[in-house]
C-alpha cells in the first residue's frame, strides 16, 4: 500500500466508520464486536488497497467485505459456543443463575480452570472482542487470535 | 458524509422504527433481501440509525478519530519498515542459536567421523551421495523451466488468494507454484453460517486440477477417502500432507488449524510436492 492509497483508505475510514458500525451492530447485536468487524474490514482494505482504491464503488466494496467479516464473526461465535456448551453439565439451578454469579467450575467441570477455556468463554459467551482481551493480556490482536484458534483446537480434542 | 441530502426517495426510512431498520440491515447482511439495494440506500439507513444515537457531530468525529488511531495501532497491516526492525531482532537471536548449533554439530561430526573412519566406514562418501540425490531432485533444468511460468502462475493463483483475503484469512494455504500448462478456469465460493469453502479449478487440455480450502469451524475435519491409495505422508513445516492416488488422479490433503485443504488433479508426485513446497 502506497501513501496515496493509505490516504484514500484513511478518508474512507473517517467518512464511513460510524455508519458501518451501525450496519455491523444491527447484525451482531454487540457493539464491541461490530467495531472490531469494521476494523477488520479496513485491514482487508489495506491488504487489497489496489482493488479498493481503483473500485468504482469503494463504499459498496467495503459493505460487501464487512458482510463476509460479519458472517465469519457469527460462525466463530456459534462454533465457540458449541464447544463451550459441550462441556456444560446440565443444571437448571446453575443455568438460571445471573451471568455474573455463575460458578464456572460447577457448571463446566475442571476444564473451566484452563486458560484455553477462559479465553473461549470470554469470546463466545461474554462476547468480548479480541482487542479487549489482547489489551488485558498485554499481547497483540494477532497473537490473541492465534491463541483463540489453539484454544479451540485444544478444547475440541478434549471433547473427543 | 451525508447520503441524506438530496435523496427524498429514501425519506420513507425516517418513519420506520430503529428495530425495523436494523432488521433490513440484518437481512441484507444475510442475503435475505430479494431486491437489489443501492449502496446509497444502505448508507442512508445507516445514517438514519446513526442520527438516532443523539450524539453531536463533534462526539462522532472524536469516536471515529479514536477508532482510527486504534486501527493504526492494532489492525492495520504493518509496513515493511516496522517488520524489518522486528526481523533484525529475531535474526540476531536466531543467528546466535544457529552459530551455537553449528559449533556443536561440527564437534560431533569431527568425533563421529574419526570413529567411523577407524572402523573402515567411508562416512564422507555416503554424505556426498545423499546430497547428490537431493540436488538431482531440483536440478538446474527443472529450476529454469519453473521460473517464468511460476510468475505467470502466481497471477492465476491470485484470484484464489483474493477470495481468501476477502474473508480475512491470512494463513498461508495456497501454493504459489502451478504445474506447467495449467491455466485458471473458475473459482467457487460456498458461504454458509457453518462453513466457508473456496475452490479454484485449473485446466490443461483435458486435465483438471482443483485446489480447495474449507474452513471447518467447530467441526472435526472430514476423513480422507480410504478408497484412494496412500502413497506417502509428506511432512514439511510441521504439516503432514497425505498424498493419495487412484487410477486417474493424485490427491494431497492436509489440515492447518481450522482449514482443511486439498489439491486434486492429473499431476505427477513431483509436481504435487513442488506445489506443496511452494505454500
Amino acid at each position: 500500500m502506497n501513501r496515496e492509497q493509505e490516504k484514500i483508505i484513511e478518508a474512507l475510514f473517517l467518512d464511513l466508520y460510524p455508519f458501518l458500525v451501525k450496519y455491523a451492530d444491527s447484525v451482531l447485536n454487540n457493539f464491541a464486536l461490530a467495531e472490531e468487524a469494521v476494523q477488520e474490514t479496513f485491514a482487508v482494505a489495506c491488504r487489497r488497497a489496489d482493488v479498493v482504491c481503483e473500485s468504482e464503488n469503494p463504499k459498496g466494496w467495503l459493505v460487501e467485505t464487512l458482510k463476509l467479516i460479519i458472517r465469519n464473526t457469527e460462525r466463530r461465535q456459534i462454533s465457540a459456543n458449541k464447544v463451550i456448551s459441550s462441556f456444560a453439565e446440565y443444571s437448571p439451578i446453575l443455568a438460571a443463575a445471573p451471568a455474573d454469579h455463575i460458578d464456572l467450575t460447577a457448571l463446566y467441570g475442571n476444564i473451566a480452570n484452563t486458560k484455553e477455556f477462559k479465553l473461549m468463554y470470554a469470546v463466545a459467551i461474554e462476547g468480548h472482542p479480541f482487542l479487549e482481551i489482547s489489551q488485558k493480556e498485554g499481547i497483540s490482536v494477532a497473537t490473541c487470535r492465534k491463541r483463540f484458534e489453539r484454544a479451540r483446537k485444544y478444547l475440541q480434542k478434549k471433547i473427543r | 458524509m451525508s447520503e441524506k441530502k438530496g435523496r427524498p426517495e429514501y425519506a420513507r426510512y425516517e418513519a420506520q422504527s430503529t428495530e425495523e431498520l436494523q432488521e433490513i440491515l440484518r437481512k441484507h447482511a444475510h442475503n435475505e433481501i430479494q431486491i437489489e439495494m443501492d449502496t446509497e440506500e444502505l448508507f442512508y439507513i445507516m445514517e438514519v440509525l446513526s442520527e438516532r444515537n443523539n450524539q453531536t457531530p463533534e462526539q462522532i468525529a472524536k469516536t471515529t478519530q479514536d477508532a482510527y488511531a486504534a486501527f493504526r495501532e492494532h489492525y492495520m497491516p504493518k509496513e515493511n519498515s516496522t517488520a524489518g526492525k522486528t526481523t533484525a531482532k529475531v535474526f540476531s537471536a536466531r543467528w546466535m542459536k544457529v552459530a551455537v548449533a553449528a559449533v556443536v554439530a561440527l564437534v560431533i561430526l569431527c568425533v563421529t567421523t574419526a570413529s567411523a573412519q577407524a572402523f573402515g566406514v567411508d562416512i564422507w562418501g555416503r554424505f556426498a551421495s545423499w546430497t547428490k540425490e537431493i540436488f538431482q531432485f531440483q536440478d538446474a533444468s527443472q529450476h529454469d523451466q519453473g521460473k517464468d511460468p511460476e510468475k505467470e502462475n502466481n497471477l492465476e493463483l491470485k484470484s484464489l488468494q483474493d477470495a481468501l483475503d476477502q474473508y480475512n484469512i491470512t494463513q498461508k494455504l495456497i501454493p504459489t507454484y502451478l504445474p506447467s500448462g495449467y491455466t485458471f478456469a473458475d473459482i467457487n465460493v460456498f458461504d454458509s453460517p457453518r462453513e466457508v469453502s473456496v475452490s479454484a479449478k485449473f485446466n490443461r487440455e483435458n486435465d483438471e486440477l482443483i485446489i480447495s480450502i474449507r474452513q471447518t469451524i467447530g467441526k472435526v475435519p472430514e476423513q480422507i477417502e480410504k478408497s484412494d491409495k496412500l502413497l506417502e505422508v509428506y511432512t514439511i513445516g510441521g504439516v503432514d500432507y497425505y498424498i493419495f492416488s487412484n487410477t486417474e488422479t493424485l490427491q494431497a490433503a492436509w489440515v492447518v488449524g481450522e482449514f482443511e485443504c486439498q489439491i486434486i488433479g492429473k499431476i505427477s508426485v513431483e509436481e504435487m510436492k513442488e506445489m506443496i513446497n511452494s505454500i
